[in-house]
């Protein structure tokens, strides 16, 4: 009798721990994962190389300078914190606070990713602010988008060696939208839309639940294109369906037939300063509530054998 | 009866009222998970980009994993801070469709079908908190903090460092899959196990606790 009344006991408290668990886990974030990314590229074929510099307007100090960047180039992702940020091209060595040959702001949302090119002839080369759309792609399957960059060739058609079309004539400067292609190693294929120039190929492992981007730009010497392709963001090739079941429960304070059972994270609020005063308020009017009925308590999860 | 209920009252009401007291006193070890947006720091990342090289390639980002997804896979893991360190089992997706936990609760396993940690992308590596007898590998993965290091060596001999970004717990019925394993245009890690109150009848945790890493 005395274990009895004791495993009751015990059963009560775990019981009511439930709840107070319950509330904590509503009072977390639904995402505080939420990093932002802002990547540069140059994509004006004959602007020379210049400094670009990205800024933040809070006045933090926060100042990322890519020195030397010439046609072509397309930086990492850099983590930022969501804000308002300027993008400055300048020439290469020239000080931070003199005026910049372009620049343009940004504002970025946590969680999104950008990309900011100079684009265009040099003659009206401007920055643009790509939001770069990096969710998750359908279940077995990549997505990808075109950058046409080549002066060269003003039109250009990207398509893949079984015939799937990515970008149709496509003018300089753009971007296409993304497309959703099923995972594959695929052989791109660019090649000038009308009038004579070489087409040029790439073998490209596309990956299921990636996101790539296709930069077709001016070869380097001569005529003719160059496709380059970046993986902007890589994901697991099969996503398995929800949680984990990473735990046998041995660990659990009381043994079979024992009433605790939590892990050593149940002491571990995700509601953190906040939340453990706001459940202990919840469940001591709870308790309050409890004290004035007879409440026959049934110790549920926690007290079976 | 009622004086069973009653003593339940009063463990539980002096439980809570230590915790509540120790959460005021900053002593929630959760505390990266209040709600704030993470303020994510400027990668270490700081030299020039080269311009005008653009062969006909694939690369990854950043340069220091240029060309595709490595060869390499992950051997061990290790957690400094909690003095945790495991080789790691390769780990696939079950009948269920789930991610397989490690057949040993000893030992930690990597998602082989994903990234592999240092790549491109958000690898996965899970363990137990617990096998049917006590503590496994990830017991006390739930007492990590934001910007404790996690290192992770591969079979090319490299180790990449990693920063946690946040501890969260999170209910194994609304697990957040697209966050965990979607794209990412940066090197990440996740680790994960089991958390919150274990339920004898069904046999399972209610919880899951996932660690987000960045590298550094």
């Amino acid at each position: 009798m005395g274990s009895g009344w004791l495993r009751r006991a015990l059963a009560a408290t775990a019981a009511l721990m439930l709840p107070g668990a319950i509330v904590l886990v509503g009072a977390a974030p639904a995402s505080a994962v939420a990093t932002s990314y802002v990547r540069l590229a140059h994509l004006s074929p004959d602007t020379p190389q210049v400094d670009v510099w990205l800024t933040s307007f809070r006045g933090d100090s926060f100042s990322k300078v890519l020195r030397g960047v010439g046609y072509g180039a397309l930086s990492p992702y850099e983590r930022v914190t969501p804000g308002r940020y300027t993008i400055s091209m300048r020439k290469p060595g020239a000080a931070s606070d003199s005026p910049p040959l372009l620049s343009t702001n940004v504002s970025v949302r946590a969680g999104h990713s950008y990309t900011v090119a100079g684009v265009g002839p040099n003659a009206s080369v401007r920055l643009r602010v790509l939001d770069d759309d990096l969710s998750r792609p359908s279940a077995g399957r990549a997505r990808l988008r075109v950058v046409q960059a080549s002066s060269a060739s003003p039109r250009v058609d990207v398509s893949t060696s079984t015939g799937v079309s990515i970008a149709k004539a496509a003018q300089f400067p753009s971007t296409t939208a993304y497309v959703e292609v099923p995972a594959q190693r695929w052989t791109l294929r660019a090649a000038p839309t009308s009038g004579g120039g070489a087409a040029t190929t790439v073998s490209v492992d596309v990956t299921a639940g990636s996101i790539f981007t296709a930069l077709v730009l001016d070869a380097k010497s001569g005529k003719g294109l160059q496709l380059v392709v970046r993986r902007d963001a890589a994901g697991a090739n099969r996503m398995p369906a929800g949680s984990v079941a990473a735990g046998l429960g041995g660990g659990t304070s009381a043994g079979p037939g024992g009433a605790s059972a939590a892990a050593p994270s149940l002491m571990r609020s995700s509601g953190g300063v906040v939340g453990w005063p706001l459940a202990a308020l919840v469940l001591a009017l709870g308790l309050a509530g409890a004290a004035m009925t007879t409440v026959r308590l049934a110790s549920r999860d926690c007290d079976a054998g | 009866m009622r004086f069973a209920a009653a003593v339940g009252f009063a463990l539980a009401a002096v439980f809570l009222a230590a915790t509540a007291v120790a959460a005021v006193a900053g002593h929630g070890p959760l505390r990266s998970s209040t709600g704030q947006p993470i303020p994510a720091r400027p990668a270490a990342t700081g030299e020039a980009i080269t311009g005008g090289d653009h062969r006909s390639a694939v690369t990854d980002e950043p340069p220091a994993t240029a060309g595709r997804p490595s060869a390499a896979r992950p051997v061990q893991v290790r957690i400094p801070a909690l003095g945790i360190r495991s080789s790691l089992e390769r780990l696939g997706i079950g009948a269920d469709g789930a991610l397989s936990a490690p057949r040993d609760p000893a030992q930690a396993g990597w998602y082989a079908d994903g990234p592999t940690p240092g790549d491109l992308g958000a690898a996965v590596i899970a363990g137990h908190v617990d096998s049917t007898s006590g503590h496994a590998v990830f017991w006390r993965l739930a007492q990590l903090h934001r910007s404790d290091r996690v290192e992770v060596t591969r079979s090319d001999g490299t180790t990449v460092r990693f920063a946690v970004q946040e501890v969260r717990r999170v209910r194994r019925d609304r697990f957040p899959t697209v966050e965990v394993y979607g794209p990412l245009p940066d090197r990440g890690l996740r680790l994960i196990t089991c958390g919150g109150l274990y339920d004898h009848q069904r046999g399972r945790y209610r919880d899951n606790i996932v660690v987000f890493a960045l590298a550094t």
